[in-house]
């Protein structure tokens, strides 16, 4: 088997002097991944070459440079069953003895001066431990490069009327990310939807999506499931809308469809009339013709609205999965979201056409 | 009974009938535009501007059916700015133009003196009365609007779902809007010269909604209003002759039937299945 990112950081370690590695994952003595980068981070790199090889952690072992209780969670998440560090916290050394994880250790210490580490004291379930470290990192990163952020809203004033709807909102959202943004009717929460869109355009600042020019090609957007269709169209009519402008040939496109509905467990609905789906149903399909539209950014308006307790935690977990394993980021308006599980999600609100912060990613 | 369709050894009649056959295929397409876009509304505008333009043809002694698409042209991108500008709510703008353009239209037959029966012409149409031009005419727009439907399905799906979504996809709404209008507003001014104002909708709207009834999805619908479409014309061109009836009442006439009948057939089909499926939906949901 290949492991392409493990030989591009082979490649690195032997040209640059200064690569130090903090981790790594062995297997017999030979090395699968190394990587030098700071934080946590390296095990997310970690989690995700896993994914992309296919490949297990079993009868590995990993070196990591330092180990906190964010690190344990997700080593144990990924499997590992073997750890050597330079240094633990103690706060790590339960979440290890929970799961059988053999584990040595230079040196010991109480606690690691770390946010994350704070903000996971209390937390035992690895996956929710992952979820808010990976939106941390995403959030971080869009913070330190913009260049790098799936969407970048700057100093965007939006008039209707005499009336200012968005008064210089600025959000810069990372590859990955999942934002909500909530707020009372009114507030101007659709109009920086549509703004985004590129349905309303704003008299100040600009809406950008870095990497591509034509920014319908990353936009996905899904609506309201109460917009009225009444006509004959069934669900795979909807979905192909996501490829109405892909230029490609038709058995591409009827590829493209099939696989969108199936990533969005939604094929069996293909040949329904799309006015006799449920609400969830209906969204599933607005989420495949996004996946058919290749999009990178998901833009969401109210989409659980006219969904059942059920139903609103079987999208969110849709979306969460597709944030996850595709690298999506999703940007949701919405005033229902007290039940919601907001681990892992930004939140923003949005206030007379101002945004700020309710908190950080938790 | 067969000589009675001797007729069509003349020249205008068989023209007229052909011309009416190849409208019969093809502008219920433009109908279902009328029905998703929900035009009804424009539609009488469009109608009425073609009224005017006819009305102006026949007091200068020009073609109707030229001067009817220019004025419908006109319209429909006075229509296009204002609904690009926002200034005002596209209902309202249509309203006025539909009543200004009937009051003109009726002003010029007036004060140029136009004959009573040309008057009625514009009204009731004469697919006999079709120039080789128009004849001409039709058949390439017959063909413009096929290729319109069959090369931007997708797109034409896309504006018909969700504004939002069209964009969203890269669809430029406002310009396939835009032509869509256009092209409702020209094929209202064909089907006024085949079959007059007043009976426009036999070909137009009818077809359509039947086709919204039996489909079971948007490229069907299109089939089923070209397949009804073609119904009520030959059947509404063989009732007239058999009838001894102008050939709009007979088509009119037909295509209100078949319609009635269409109705009847898919209520006592579809019932049944509706409520299965209106059961499963909610089983599903609340499982």
């Amino acid at each position: 088997m290949r492991y392409p990112m493990h030989e591009e950081r082979l490649r690195t370690e032997s040209t640059a002097s200064e690569y130090r590695i903090v981790l790594q994952l062995s297997r017999d003595g030979s090395r699968l991944f190394t990587s030098g980068r700071p934080w946590l981070h390296p095990l997310l790199e970690l989690t995700r070459f896993l994914a992309e090889a296919g490949e297990n952690t079993e009868g590995c072992e990993l070196y990591d440079k330092i180990v906190g209780r964010a690190a344990a969670l997700l080593i144990v998440r990924l499997g590992i069953g073997s750890v050597r560090t330079d240094l633990i916290s103690r706060r790590a050394i339960p979440v290890f003895d929970a799961h059988q994880v053999a584990w040595r250790s230079a040196d010991v210490v109480d606690r690691i001066a770390c946010r994350t580490e704070e903000l996971l004291a209390g937390e035992d379930d690895p996956d929710v431990a992952y979820r808010m470290i990976r939106a941390r990192a995403i959030a971080a990163e869009a913070a330190a490069s913009p260049e790098r952020c799936a969407l970048r809203v700057d100093g965007v004033r939006v008039v209707r009327g005499d009336q200012t709807i968005l008064h210089d909102v600025t959000l810069h959202v990372g590859r990955g990310e999942k934002l909500l943004i909530t707020g009372s009717n009114g507030a101007g929460k659709t109009t920086l939807l549509k703004t985004i869109l590129g349905t309303l355009p704003p008299v100040a600042g600009s809406v950008q999506v870095p990497g591509v020019t034509d920014r319908a090609v990353r936009l996905g957007y899904v609506n309201q499931e109460s917009v009225a269709v009444t006509f004959p169209i069934s669900a795979r009519e909807v979905v192909a809308i996501g490829v109405a402008l892909a230029g490609r040939g038709r058995r591409w496109k009827r590829r493209r469809v099939e696989d969108a509905m199936q990533a969005a467990r939604c094929s069996v609905l293909a040949d329904r009339m799309y006015d006799s789906l449920s609400g969830g149903e209906k969204q599933r399909v607005a989420i495949a013709r996004c996946l058919a539209q290749g999009a990178g950014v998901l833009l969401l308006d109210e989409p659980t609205a006219s969904l059942d307790a059920e139903g609103k935690r079987e999208f969110v977990s849709l979306l969460e999965r597709l944030a996850e394993e595709r690298d999506m980021t999703v940007v949701m308006v919405t005033h229902e979201f007290d039940a919601m599980d907001r681990s892992g999600w930004r939140h923003v609100t949005i206030s007379e056409g101002a945004l700020c912060p309710v908190e950080s990613v938790r | 009974m067969i000589e009675a369709f001797s007729v069509l050894r003349y020249a205008p009649v068989l023209r007229g009938f052909l011309v009416l056959m190849l409208s019969g295929a093809v502008f219920p397409l433009v109908g279902i535009f009328v029905l998703r876009l929900n035009l009804i509304t424009m539609r009488f505008a469009l109608m009425h501007a073609s009224l005017l333009g006819s009305a102006i043809a026949l007091a200068v002694g020009a073609n109707p059916l030229l001067v009817g698409m220019g004025a419908n042209s006109l319209l429909v991108i006075a229509i296009a700015r204002i609904r690009g500008n926002a200034v005002r709510d596209v209902g309202f703008i249509t309203t006025f133009f539909m009543v200004l353009t009937i009051g003109l239209a009726f002003a010029i037959i007036y004060r140029f003196n136009v004959s009573a029966n040309d008057s009625l012409q514009i009204l009731w149409g004469n697919i006999y009365a079709m120039t080789p031009l128009d004849a001409w005419l039709t058949v390439v727009f017959g063909g413009i609007v096929v290729s319109f439907v069959v090369l931007r399905f997708p797109v034409i799906v896309a504006v018909f779902f969700d504004r939002d979504v069209a964009i969203s996809v890269g669809v430029r709404e406002s310009l396939v809007y835009t032509t869509i209008v256009l092209i409702v507003g020209l094929t209202i001014s064909f089907v006024m010269r085949l079959i007059g104002a007043l009976l426009l909708d036999a070909i137009l709207i009818l077809p359509a909604l039947m086709a919204v009834s039996c489909a079971r999805s948007l490229r069907g619908t299109f089939i089923w209003a070209s397949v009804f479409g073609t119904m009520v014309a030959l059947g509404g061109f063989v009732f007239a002759i058999l009838a001894d009836l102008p050939v709009s009442s007979g088509v009119t006439i037909f295509g209100a039937l078949l319609f009635g009948g269409v109705q009847l057939v898919v209520r006592s089909r579809t019932r049944p299945i509706q409520r299965v499926i209106s059961r499963t939906s909610e089983s599903n949901e609340y499982a």
